[in-house]
C-alpha cells in the first residue's frame, strides 16, 4: 500500500462493490471516503467503520497505515 | 363501513366477540374515530383491553382477553401489509402483552368480514374456532391437545376438507402455559413474545381457523397502487440485504465488530460464530426461501436436514432459524453447531415457544452453573454447561411440558431470579419481565430508553436501533421529512437524538398498528398515501407518527393500571457497564446518562417527568381524551 493512504475493506454486498486492494487518502473522515467510494449502504443495511479492529465514530480521521472494514449493520428484526 | 357523510372505507366495521364460557358470539361496530386514530394492530389491542378488561386481571384466569388485530392495511394488498398482531393481559411481564407475526392467516382472517376478532373466557375442555365468512364454530379439540403444530394444522385441514385453511394455534407450551409460549401461525410463523400462547392455553383453545372470500373495499386503489409499484422499483436496491439472505446474514458481521451477544452477554466475541452465521446456513442447509402475503422480498428460511445426516434431523415443515434464534440458542448460550441450533428452532415452533424467551432463560441457568448458583438438587440434576448441545435440547423440553426443572424455567428469568436469589438478579437479562433480545445496547444505547419505556419491556422491534442512523441512507432520509438533522453517532445522546428516538419509536409504533413489516423500506409520506387511499380521509405524515404516539401511550396507560410506576422502567445492570477490552471497550451509556434520556425523552412523549404518566395536556393533544372518558389523570 502507498504510504499516506489507508486500505477499505468490504463485508457481505460492499465486498464485490469494493474489490480487492482498494484503497483511499488518508486525513479524511470515515464518512467521507465511504461517500466518495458510493458506498453508504449495503443492499439497504447501515454500514459501521471499524478501524484496525476497533469499531470507530464516523467522524473519525482516517490515518495513513490505517485498515478501514465497512461491516453492514443488522437493525431490528 | 358507512359513517356520516361518507364510506370509512379500509374496514368492515365490525370486531367479533366470542364467550368462550358462555358459547355466545356477538358483533361491535366502532365509531370511525376508533378505526382513523388507532388504525389497529398494538393500539386497537391497548384501547380494547383498557375498554374491556377489568383492572389487575389474572393474565392466565378466564377475565383476559385474547384479539387478533390486523391493521386497515390488511387485505389491501399493498405489499408488507400481510401481517397481524396479537395481544392481552401478559402472564410473563403483568403489563400489555402483543406480538405481529406475518404469513397468511391474518389475510384469511380479514376476508371473513371482521376487523379483530376478541376472545372473551374460558371453556371446560378443549376447543378450536372455525370462522368462515360471518359463520363462527366452536367445536371440540380433545384430539388436537397434546399434538405438535404440524399435525395440528394437517388434522384441521383434513377434518374441514379444506387445505387452504389458515391455522393460528398454540402447541404444548401454551398448553401448559409456560409464561413464554409462542402462538404459531402456519406452523412456522410465530407471534412470540411475552407470553401470548399461554393465555390462549388458559382458555382451553387450542387454535382458531380461518378461511374467508370477502374484498376489502378500499377508497381510492390507484393511491395504494402508486405505492406498491415504488416499492416494486425499489426493493431491490433499498432490502436487497434481506433479498439476499435476510437476518442471518448479520451475525458474523456482529462477531466481528465485537457486538454478538455471547454467553448471557458476558462477552462480546464467539470464534465459532463463522459456524452458525447465515452465510454458513446458506452454503450448507437451506433449501429454499419464503414469504408472507403479497410480499415480493421473500425474506424467510427454510431449512433441512435428513436423517441420514447426524443426530439432528430438521423437517423444512417447521421453516428456519432467523439472526435471533441463531444467537439465542447459539452463541448466547456458546453453541457453535448449526444443525443443533437448527434444531433448537425446530422444536419451539413444534411446541410453540418464543425463542428470545427460551434461549434467554438457558442462557441465564447456564450462567447460573457457571457462577455454582445450582446444585443438583436444585434443579433435579439439570446442570446445563455452556455449549452443551444436548442441555438445549433437553431444556427446549423440560420448558415446553414444565417436566422437573422445566416448570421454573418456564415463568422467565425475572421469577427464576427472585427465586434462586444469590445475586443472580444482576445478570437475570430482562427489562420488565421481558427477555431482552440479541442486540448488544452497549452498542446501541438507545435501545435501553426503548426497554425502559415501552410498551413490552425487553423488545427490540420498536427500540431505535442507532447504528442505523450513525451513518447517510434511507433511515436519516426517513426522519428528515419531520425533523431535519444530519447522520448522528451511535453515542450521540443530544436534542437530535431524542428528537430522532421519538419520532422513530412512534413511527415503530405506527408499523405495529398497520401492521406492516419493517423490512420494506417505506417512508412517513408513504403510509400517509395508503391510509388515506384505504379510507377515504386524509391522512399526513403527522397523522401516521400521532397514531405510532398514541400506541405507545394507550399501552402506558394500560401498564400504569396493571401497577408499573416509574420505578419499573429499568433495565439491567451489566448493559450499564462497559466492556473493559475487545471492539466497543468502553462504550456503555452508563447510569447518570440513562437517566437523564429517561427523563427528557418523558418530556418529549409528553409523560410527566417525576411520574412517567401520560399528561391530561398530551392525552387531550392525541384525542384520546374523548376515546377513553374513564382513564384517570394521573399516575395515583
Ligand atoms: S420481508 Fe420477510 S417478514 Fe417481511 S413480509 Fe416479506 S417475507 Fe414477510
Amino acid at each position: 500500500m502507498e504510504t499516506g493512504r489507508v486500505s477499505v475493506t468490504g463485508f457481505g454486498f460492499l465486498k464485490e462493490r469494493l474489490g480487492r486492494d482498494t484503497t483511499v487518502p488518508a486525513g479524511q473522515t470515515a464518512a467521507q471516503a465511504v461517500k466518495s467510494l458510493h458506498l453508504e449502504t449495503a443492499g439497504g443495511l447501515p454500514v459501521t467503520p471499524v478501524v484496525n479492529g476497533k469499531v470507530v465514530d464516523w467522524g473519525y480521521v482516517l490515518q495513513p497505515g490505517d485498515r478501514l472494514q465497512l461491516m453492514p449493520t443488522l437493525g431490528g428484526g | 363501513m358507512v359513517t356520516g357523510n361518507a364510506e370509512f372505507s379500509g374496514v368492515y366495521g365490525k370486531i367479533l366477540h366470542v364467550d368462550l364460557t358462555t358459547q355466545e358470539t356477538w358483533i361491535e361496530n366502532p365509531p370511525e374515530e376508533v378505526y382513523r386514530k388507532l388504525v389497529g394492530g398494538r393500539a386497537l389491542i391497548a384501547y380494547l383491553l383498557l375498554t374491556y378488561l377489568p383492572p389487575h386481571a389474572d393474565p392466565l384466569g378466564p377475565e383476559n382477553l385474547l384479539i387478533f388485530a390486523p391493521g386497515i392495511l390488511q387485505g389491501t394488498n399493498l405489499p408488507g401489509s400481510g401481517r397481524h398482531a396479537v395481544g392481552a393481559k401478559s402472564p410473563l411481564t403483568g403489563g400489555l402483552g402483543s406480538g405481529e407475526v406475518g404469513g397468511w392467516w391474518g389475510h384469511e382472517f380479514k376476508r371473513t368480514g371482521y376487523d379483530a376478532l376478541v376472545i372473551h373466557g374460558r371453556a371446560p375442555t378443549p376447543v378450536y374456532l372455525w370462522i368462515h365468512n360471518q359463520q363462527v364454530e366452536i367445536r371440540p379439540a380433545e384430539h388436537l391437545w397434546g399434538k405438535e403444530t404440524a399435525d395440528v394444522q394437517a388434522l384441521i385441514r383434513e377434518e374441514l376438507g379444506d387445505a387452504k385453511i389458515r391455522v393460528a394455534q398454540i402447541g404444548i407450551a401454551g398448553e401448559h402455559q409456560v409464561r413464554f409460549a409462542a402462538l404459531m401461525h402456519d406452523i412456522n410463523r410465530a407471534v412470540g413474545r411475552t407470553g401470548i400462547g399461554a393465555v390462549m392455553g388458559s382458555k382451553n383453545l387450542k387454535a382458531v381457523a380461518v378461511r374467508g372470500a370477502l374484498s376489502l373495499p378500499v377508497a381510492e386503489r390507484k393511491r395504494i397502487s402508486k405505492v406498491a409499484k415504488w416499492l416494486g422499483d425499489n426493493y431491490l436496491e433499498k432490502a436487497g440485504w434481506a433479498v439476499e439472505m435476510g437476518t442471518p446474514m448479520g451475525l458474523i458481521f456482529m462477531e466481528q465488530m465485537g457486538i454478538l451477544p455471547t454467553r448471557n452477554f458476558q462477552d462480546y466475541q464467539f470464534p465459532e460464530a463463522g459456524n452458525i452465521g447465515g452465510q454458513t446456513m446458506h452454503a450448507t442447509i437451506l433449501i429454499e426461501r419464503d414469504t408472507c402475503m403479497v410480499c415480493p422480498i421473500r425474506c424467510k428460511q427454510v431449512v433441512e436436514i435428513p436423517e441420514t445426516d447426524g443426530p439432528y434431523k430438521v423437517d423444512p415443515v417447521y421453516g428456519g432459524p432467523e439472526y435471533e434464534t441463531l444467537s439465542a440458542f447459539g452463541s448466547n448460550c456458546g453453541v457453535g453447531d448449526l444443525s443443533v441450533v437448527a434444531k433448537a428452532n425446530e422444536r419451539c415452533a413444534a411446541y410453540g415457544l418464543d425463542t428470545i424467551s427460551t434461549g434467554g432463560t438457558l442462557a441465564f441457568v447456564m450462567e447460573c452453573v457457571q457462577r455454582g448458583l445450582l446444585t443438583e438438587a436444585d434443579t433435579g440434576g439439570y446442570l446445563p454447561q455452556w455449549g452443551d448441545p444436548q442441555a438445549v435440547l433437553e431444556g427446549i423440553e423440560m420448558i415446553a411440558t414444565r417436566r422437573g426443572f422445566g416448570d421454573q424455567m418456564a415463568d422467565g428469568v425475572a421469577r427464576l431470579a427472585a427465586r434462586i436469589g444469590q445475586g443472580s438478579d444482576e445478570f437475570a437479562l430482562h427489562a420488565r419481565g421481558l427477555e431482552v433480545a440479541l442486540h448488544e445496547p452497549r452498542f446501541k444505547p438507545s435501545m435501553l430508553i426503548g426497554y425502559a419505556t415501552g410498551p413490552l419491556g425487553g423488545d427490540h422491534i420498536t427500540s431505535v436501533q442507532d447504528s442505523d442512523y450513525a451513518g447517510p441512507g434511507d433511515n436519516v432520509d426517513r426522519v428528515n421529512a419531520v425533523y431535519p438533522m444530519p447522520p448522528l453517532e451511535r453515542h450521540d445522546m443530544s436534542e437530535d437524538k431524542l428528537n430522532l428516538v421519538y419520532y422513530e419509536t412512534n413511527w415503530h409504533h405506527f408499523l405495529d398498528c398497520a401492521v406492516m413489516c419493517y423490512f420494506h423500506p417505506y417512508r412517513y409520506e408513504h403510509m400517509a398515501e395508503v391510509l388515506s387511499g384505504a379510507t377515504g380521509r386524509e391522512y399526513t405524515i403527522h397523522d401516521v407518527l400521532a397514531v405510532g404516539e398514541r400506541a405507545n401511550t394507550l399501552s402506558r396507560l394500560f401498564n400504569y393500571r396493571e401497577g408499573f410506576t416509574q420505578i419499573d422502567d429499568r433495565v439491567p445492570r451489566r448493559f450499564l457497564k462497559a466492556f473493559k477490552e475487545g471492539p466497543i471497550a468502553g462504550e456503555t451509556l452508563g447510569p447518570e446518562m440513562f437517566e437523564k434520556m429517561l427523563r427528557r425523552y418523558y418530556e418529549k412523549m409528553g409523560w410527566d417527568r417525576e411520574t412517567g404518566y401520560p399528561t391530561p395536556e398530551r392525552l387531550a393533544a392525541l384525542g384520546l381524551a374523548e376515546l377513553l372518558l374513564d382513564i384517570p389523570l394521573s399516575a395515583g
